[in-house]
This record gives C-alpha cells, structure tokens and sequence, in this order.
C-alpha cells in the first residue's frame, strides 16, 4: 500500500508539474509572439488556441493536487462551531465531494464520447478532435474523487491560507 | 416553480454547502448539478454543464490570472522584494510613526508588482512587523497599516482578481486594471495621512525611532539599486497597456519576463526559486480558475430560470434612482465579503448585478471600482477576512484575534470613506481609464 500512495502523489505532483510548464510555456510563448509581430510581421501559429486549451489542460491537470495540498478555498468559520462533531462533518463533506466528482465524471465523459463519436473537431487556427480537450475533465475528475476519499479516511489537518 | 424560488434554492443551497466547509468550488459544481438536471433538462443538462466547464475555461481572457500570479511570485522568491522594502525603509526618516509610512510605501509599491494581497501582507508582517513591535510601536499602528496596505494589490494592477472580474461581467480587462490606480493612491495618501495625525496625537502609539545616522549616499543607493528599477516591471506592464500597445495578457506575459530579467540581473534567479514561484502559481491560479469552471452553468440556470430578469423586473419596478442601487449593492457585496471569499462573491452576484447596472444605467466600469474596492474591504472584515487570518499566521502568539480586528478598522473606514467618494464622483474610478480611449 505505501507504494500505491507514493505512485498516486507522484502522479498528482507530475500532473501539477505539467500545469506548471503549462503555464511557463504561456509566459514564454505570448511575449516570442509579440517579438515575432512586430520585428518580423509574423507570430508562432495557434498561439492563442494553444493559451486557451492549455489554461483547460492546466487547471483540470493540477486540480488534483491542489486538493490533496488542502489549497482549493472553503469558508471554514462556520464549520468550526461544530466543535467535537467536526471530524464527523468533514467526512460526510468530503463523502459528498467524492460523489459531485463522480457525478461530473461520468458526465464530462459522456461529453467526451458523443463528441469522439460525432467526429466533433476544433476548428480554429489548430485543428483537432474536440475530444482530446474535453477528455481531461474525466480523467481529473477521477483522482479528484479518489482524493476526497482519501481525505474522508485520514484526520482532519490545519488547512492553507489561500486566495488572492 | 417561479423565478424567486429557483433563486432562493440555489442560494440557499450554496450558502449550506460553503458553510459546511465543501471547497467553494464544488459548492458551485453541486447546485450546478442540481440546476442543470431540473432546469436545463435532464440528462442533458448535466453533458452541457460538462461542456460548459471546458468552454468557461478555453478564454484567453483569463491568461492573465496566472501570469500576473507568477510574476509576483518570481519578485517574492528572488528576494528582490525583501531588499526592496530595506530600500524604502533607508529612505523615509524624521516622520511621526515613520515604520508603519514604510509598510504604507513598501505595500503600495508591492502591490504593483504582485496581483496577490496575500503574499503582500504575508511579506510586510514578517519583514516589518517584529522590528516595529521591537522599536515599541503599538500593535495597532503595526499590524492595521500593514494589512491596509497589504490589501491595496486587490486594485494595483497587476490583480488577478480585476481580470477575473473583468472577464466575468463583460467589462475591458484593460481599463478596469488601469482605473483601480487612482482609487488605490488616494487610499495611500489617506493611510500615511492617517498614521502621522494618530503618531502626533499620541506619540506612544508610534515611539520616534531613530534609525542609524546615514549618509545620503547609503540611504538613496539602494533605493536606486533596488526599488527604480522596479518601475521598470511597472512600466511594462502598465505602458503598454495604458499606451494601447499590449493586450492585458500580452503586459502579464511581458511583466513574467521582466520579473525574471530583474531577478537575474541582481543575481538571485534560482532553479529552486523558479520552481517555487512556479509551484505556488499552479496552487493559486488552480484554486482560482477551478472556481471559473462553474461559472456559465451557474449564470445559465439563473438566465434560464428567469431569476436574472425577474430580479431585475422587481427592482427596476421598484423606481430607485441608479445611486440607490449601487449603494445597495455595495451593502450586499459589503455583507458577503464578511462571509465569502472573494471569487465566491464575484460568481454569486455577478449573473444578477451586472444586468442590474446596465438596465439602470450605473457605468460599467464604476461598477468593477465598486467591486474590487469592497473585494479589498471584504479581505479584511471579520469574521471571515483572509489577510486578518494572514496576519495572525504572522503575529506573535501573544496577539489575539481582538486585536487584530480592533487594528485594521481605522483603514477600513477609511477603505469605506474612499467607496462613498467613488459613488460621490465616480470620476475618480474612470478618468484614468477615459484618457485611454
């Protein structure tokens, strides 16, 4: 079992690296664009399709991980009132957003197989099968479910300060 | 069922699910779910709500959250920011209260290099705050300038949320990051206003500090070395956007550059800092646009049900003068920010105030000023203000949650002072934006 745990963070932490080069690649490629536009009246193509559907790959990708750091924002000042029955109010919580999860999951697939069997493509400046964009949602959806299970079976920890 | 029960339902059930601590984001996901099914129809509406998730989030208009993010976070993990605020402090003597005009100055020039007011607060209360409880300051004139200003990145561009919120309600990105400047250097101007009137009145609020006897060249030097050349990164991101040269993605990705530029030129670009700053920026961009992913559905259902324009039928029925409403509508964004965090207030009331406004002629653009100055008070009301939770996470153990709120509430009146002057003259919040056009 400790070697399934530590395949499991280390493919949360391998897709939140590829959200993170995700979003190094943006920061590199929009100011090449901009050099490129105005020194060479030209620009790297699909620039723009490429930010759109990586910031899609990015956040689905990374989300995972972002839950298994604690790190997605909740309003917790309510929920500590409950005092001594707040691990059980954490469990039912996190049993719930296992179940959201699944729900989206198997929607968000269904999505992705209509639209693989309707031959649905992108047709921008990069042209591809839409399916390749939409499949990243069930596939994240799928370690977002596991992670709340997990959560639901472990002890409560201090959570992040995160926001903005 | 009517348009007022839908909207009391999904509300309401949002409101349960945030206060039994389901992530914010999944509170939306599952009053979505429940809307989709009964509202956009059935199985069907649950695949759309799929698609919509991916479609709310391919929008190259949201490019600039996590650019801005890294940008700053470069900036905090090179360090450049530490030396920065030693900069600022070399250079502000013989004031009343003189350390907490420093956090006034070093969050204000923070802030406009960072679109995060956490990592502003977080930097001011451990570089600044233990040296000023040390020289004997009161812990009310260290900790309440400190979060005050800390909070100013909400409308200082870069900030992540004034994209966000631009590209929620249909407003320009570009001007709505440029016409929260004004607001925020009058908020400033009235912090250091404020503490030296307080440090006069009562000298041991603030004691006269006297800082080692400089000469002007060790005390302007590094601020030559370490703070102007920060408004070059300043410059990039705002000239171009000011200028009309660079689209408020284009600025964000050309400020990342600069920031490493900087970094590497004062030696402190790091693979273990790049890395960092990186890693940081998918933990909070994520949490952000994870948010966004409910987004349409959420205001499809409230479209679709007819609770947007029910809504707005009563209120417009009702004959309130645009005025009232905006002022209303500053109370309830007001109420919300004591309770929700920031994105959470901008999905909620967004689908319905924006329509609002438009349908009784309150400017657009005023609007987003009202909505990211009462962001940046939300950020600091108990109980459930986030940099009030920073601060703590900073402060001595010594110092309770009491006096922590009984600090900050002198800036929040005057955060609120500043709102009444922006309905009074809304000029303040367009005429940068207007020279632009």
């Amino acid at each position: 079992m400790p070697i399934l745990k530590t395949l499991y963070l280390r493919l949360l932490g391998l897709m939140a690296g590829i959200a993170a080069a995700i979003f190094a690649g943006i920061a590199i490629a929009i100011p090449v664009n901009v050099l490129l536009r105005n020194a060479f009246s030209t620009g790297i193509p699909g620039v723009l399709d490429g930010v759109e559907y990586g910031l899609l790959a990015a956040t689905f990708l990374a989300a995972p991980w972002v839950l298994a750091r604690d790190a997605h924002v909740s309003v917790d000042i309510f929920a500590a009132a409950f005092g001594r029955a707040r691990p059980a109010l954490d469990r039912l919580v996190n049993l719930l957003g296992a179940a959201l999860a699944l729900i989206f999951l198997y929607y968000s697939l269904e999505a992705t197989l209509i639209s693989a069997a309707r031959g649905s493509m992108v047709r921008q400046t990069l042209v591809f099968p839409e399916w390749w964009a939409l499949a990243v949602m069930p596939f994240s959806m799928a370690f977002i479910a596991i992670e709340f299970v997990r959560r639901a079976l472990r002890r409560r920890d201090q959570r992040q300060m995160i926001g903005l | 069922m009517d348009w007022a029960g839908v909207l009391i339902l999904m509300l309401g059930a949002l409101c349960v699910l945030l206060m039994l601590g389901l992530p914010v984001a999944f509170a939306f996901i599952a009053v979505n779910i429940g809307g989709a099914f009964f509202i956009l129809g059935g199985e069907n509406g649950l695949i759309q709500m799929t698609r919509n998730a991916a479609s709310s989030l391919t929008n190259f208009q949201l490019a600039p959250i996590p650019l801005f993010i890294l940008m700053g976070e470069i900036l905090f993990h090179s360090g450049i920011a530490y030396r920065a605020i030693d900069a600022i402090e070399r250079v502000i003597t013989r004031l009343p209260g003189r350390m907490a005009l420093v956090s006034v100055a070093g969050g204000t020039v923070f802030s406009a290099l960072s679109g995060s007011t956490i990592a502003n607060t977080a930097m001011l209360g451990s570089t600044l705050l233990p040296d000023m409880l040390k020289r004997g300051y009161h812990p009310s004139m260290a900790m309440g300038p400190i979060m005050a200003s800390g909070a100013i990145a909400m409308l200082i561009p870069p900030s992540a949320l004034a994209v966000l919120l631009g590209s929620l309600a249909g407003m320009s990105i570009a001007q709505l990051l440029v016409a929260g400047i004004l607001p925020a250097l009058i908020l400033a101007g009235l912090f250091a206003l404020y503490i030296i009137t307080r440090a006069l009145m009562d000298p041991s609020l603030a004691p006269p500090d006297d800082p080692a006897r400089l000469s002007p060249k060790e005390r302007w030097r590094p601020f030559i070395r370490y703070v102007l050349p920060l408004f070059g990164i300043f410059l990039v991101v705002i000239g171009g956007l000011l200028a009309g040269l660079a689209t408020p993605t284009e600025s964000a990705a050309l400020g990342c550059v600069a920031a490493v530029i900087a970094a590497a030129g004062y030696r402190s670009l790091t693979w273990i800092g790049l890395k960092k700053a990186l890693m940081e920026t998918v933990k909070i961009s994520v949490m952000i646009l994870f948010i966004i992913v409910a987004s349409q559905t959420f205001s499809q259902i409230l479209s679709f049900s007819g609770a947007t324009s029910g809504l707005i039928r009563t209120i417009e029925g009702l004959a309130l003068d645009p005025t009232t409403i905006l002022i209303a509508i500053i109370l309830i964004l007001l109420f919300l920010g004591c309770f929700i965090d920031q994105v959470s207030m901008m999905m909620v009331t967004i689908p319905i105030f924006v329509p609002l406004a438009e349908a009784v002629g309150i400017d657009l653009l005023v609007l987003g000023v009202v909505y990211l100055l009462t962001m940046e008070i939300g950020l600091l009301t108990p109980p459930f203000g986030l940099l009030l939770f920073v601060m703590k996470g900073v402060a001595p153990p010594t110092i309770g949650m009491g006096q922590i709120y009984r600090a900050v509430t002198p800036f929040v009146i005057i955060k609120l002072a500043v709102l009444a002057l922006i309905v009074l003259f809304p000029q303040i919040g367009t005429i940068l934006p207007e020279a632009m056009r």
